[in-house]
């Protein structure tokens, strides 16, 4: 590089540490900046959006098993498309999600040993929650939605007997133990990342802005985790009535009916236990 | 009240030899800070065993927190040896030159990566030039005082250290430079120069390798709002990373060499 001293400094400046550094292409290259922005913005829309729907479908167990699987029949009304929808909305985003958030959190040297400050526990606590999720995750989308037969067995029959009885040589008690972790993992993935969304794109600007959506995300976590207990509580309690003679048909009758509205909907007066 | 002090300092003979460990034990005295205990071992460089050995290596300047280049780990904290004061520190006193900084010898490293970085995202005036461009803009008095809490980064490195980060893995140029772009970004010469400093922070390295841990501004010796400064750059960079994924940057004009 010819550097001409009849150049400003700045320009000589910057052709000097230009080839000091790696050269015009790799210094302008701007992919990562996109791709943490991605991730970042993946995280709140579809995922969090996703896992607040998912979440206060699940809650709804608590009422009872029919209305569960009323709430479960609404996302199943999408027919045909749900396979798109979900290909589209949670499937492409989550595996973008995790393959950067892998990248991510394998460039981290946590220090909370030494630096004990609440941000940076929450730094190392996303990172590792975020490896629980993705084994989490992985395993209940393979067993519930891919192993899953809807038209054999309803999900609350599954869950019940996944809590009460356990499956796979597990008691329900390790089952609820386990959905309770993956899931209050997943939660506070979500809730920090909400801040942290809020520091990336610069829509919390300050420490009282920051601390502000921090109430803001904690009370967005502590109604999710609530859901969460309403959930495992909910179909717990379905357990006692696996042995009520016609409980599966009746479940299935629900995802049978080809209508939803006023009449055929089983509302919470409708169902009563046996 | 110990009647002696002791420090265990991690040491280095030079760039490529291994770190090892010696413990010294020097007289009590009262208001030493660590620099000063530094000076009484090398006065006479003897281990607590009795082994002779060389004086500890260290840089320092200003002896007032202005310099920044006595930064080192003091019982695991990045700091200025020169403020840290003996009386206020648990002991045996924990002595390491900065891990995330290539070691000369001893306690000194060099910081020159972030100088580096300081070039790179143009955290300066552009006012070179061969004629006089006349008075600078006027600055509101509010503006101005948002600007000198910035100025008074000494690019000591202990933003970076206590990064997470910042490590072999990832490029990241750290807080420091995040702040000094912003400083500059703000300043109404240093704005012309605003879109060049964005374009190298969407670079490798820039603000998308910030992880939000917080602890730069947390060991900040200068208390400079160095997350204020990020989330604000975010901000900006919002928009501009808009505005580039749109609108190719703008042609510059060939310069002719002169034969």
């Amino acid at each position: 590089m010819v550097v001409n001293h009849n150049w400003p400094a700045f320009a000589i400046d910057a052709l000097t540490t230009r080839d000091t550094l790696h050269g015009i292409l790799i210094m302008t290259d701007t992919r990562y900046f996109y791709l943490r922005r991605l991730h970042s913005l993946l995280g709140v829309i579809p995922l969090g959006v996703f896992l607040i729907n998912h979440l206060l479908t699940n809650s709804t167990a608590i009422v009872s098993a029919e209305f569960f699987e009323e709430k479960v029949k609404l996302i199943h009304l999408l027919g045909p498309a749900l396979p798109i929808v979900e290909a589209v909305l949670i499937f492409v985003p989550l595996a973008l999600h995790i393959a950067l958030g892998i990248y991510i959190a394998t460039q981290a040297k946590m220090n909370t040993s030494t630096l004990k400050y609440a941000r940076n526990y929450a730094y190392t606590f996303q990172r590792i929650t975020g490896w629980i999720a993705v084994v989490y995750i992985t395993y209940h989308v393979v067993h519930l939605r891919f192993m899953q037969n809807m038209e054999e067995e309803p999900f609350s029959i599954t869950l019940a007997r996944m809590f009460s009885e356990g499956i796979w040589g597990l008691p329900g008690v390790v089952w609820m133990a386990l959905y309770f972790i993956g899931g209050m993992a997943v939660i506070f993935h979500f809730a920090n990342g909400l801040c942290t969304f809020c520091m990336r794109w610069g829509i919390t600007v300050g420490p009282q802005s920051q601390r502000r959506m921090a109430f803001l995300a904690t009370g967005v976590g502590a109604v999710l985790a609530l859901m969460l207990i309403s959930s495992i509580i909910g179909f717990a309690r379905t357990a006692p009535r696996l042995s009520e003679p016609g409980f599966k048909e009746k479940l299935l009758q629900i995802h049978e009916k080809k209508e939803i509205d006023g009449k055929t909907m089983i509302s919470r007066g409708v169902s009563t236990h046996a | 009240m110990p009647d002696t002090i002791s420090l265990k300092i991690k040491r280095q003979d030079s760039p490529d030899k291994p770190a090892y460990w010696e413990t010294f034990e020097i007289p009590y005295q009262p208001n030493l800070n660590v620099i000063s205990a530094l000076m009484e071992i090398r006065v006479n460089p003897v281990t607590r065993d009795g082994k002779k050995t060389t004086a500890p290596v260290w840089d320092a300047a200003c002896l007032e927190e202005v310099c920044g280049s006595c930064s080192m780990l003091i019982n695991g904290r990045p700091r200025q040896a020169c403020t840290a004061l003996i009386d206020s520190l648990e002991q045996p006193i924990v002595i390491e030159p900065f891990s995330k900084f290539p070691v000369i010898r001893d306690l000194m490293v060099d910081r020159s990566r972030m100088f580096e970085a300081l070039r790179r995202v143009k955290a300066r005036n552009p006012l070179d030039g061969t004629y006089a461009l006349g008075p600078g803009a006027l600055v509101h008095a509010d503006k101005q005082q948002e600007m000198y809490t910035y100025s008074r980064c000494m690019t000591c490195g202990c933003c970076l250290e206590a990064c997470p980060q910042i490590n072999e893995h990832s490029p990241f140029m750290g807080a420091a430079v995040l702040g000094q772009a912003y400083l500059f970004n703000l300043q109404p010469a240093g704005s012309s120069l605003a879109g060049e400093r964005l374009d190298e922070l969407m670079g490798p390295g820039g603000h998308g390798d910030c992880g939000n841990a917080q602890n730069c501004v947390r060991v900040c010796p200068k208390e400079i709002p160095l997350t204020d400064a990020i989330a604000a750059i975010g901000r900006q960079l919002t928009w501009h990373s808009i505005k580039r994924f749109f609108t190719d940057p703008p042609k510059k004009h060939k310069e002719v060499q002169p034969q």
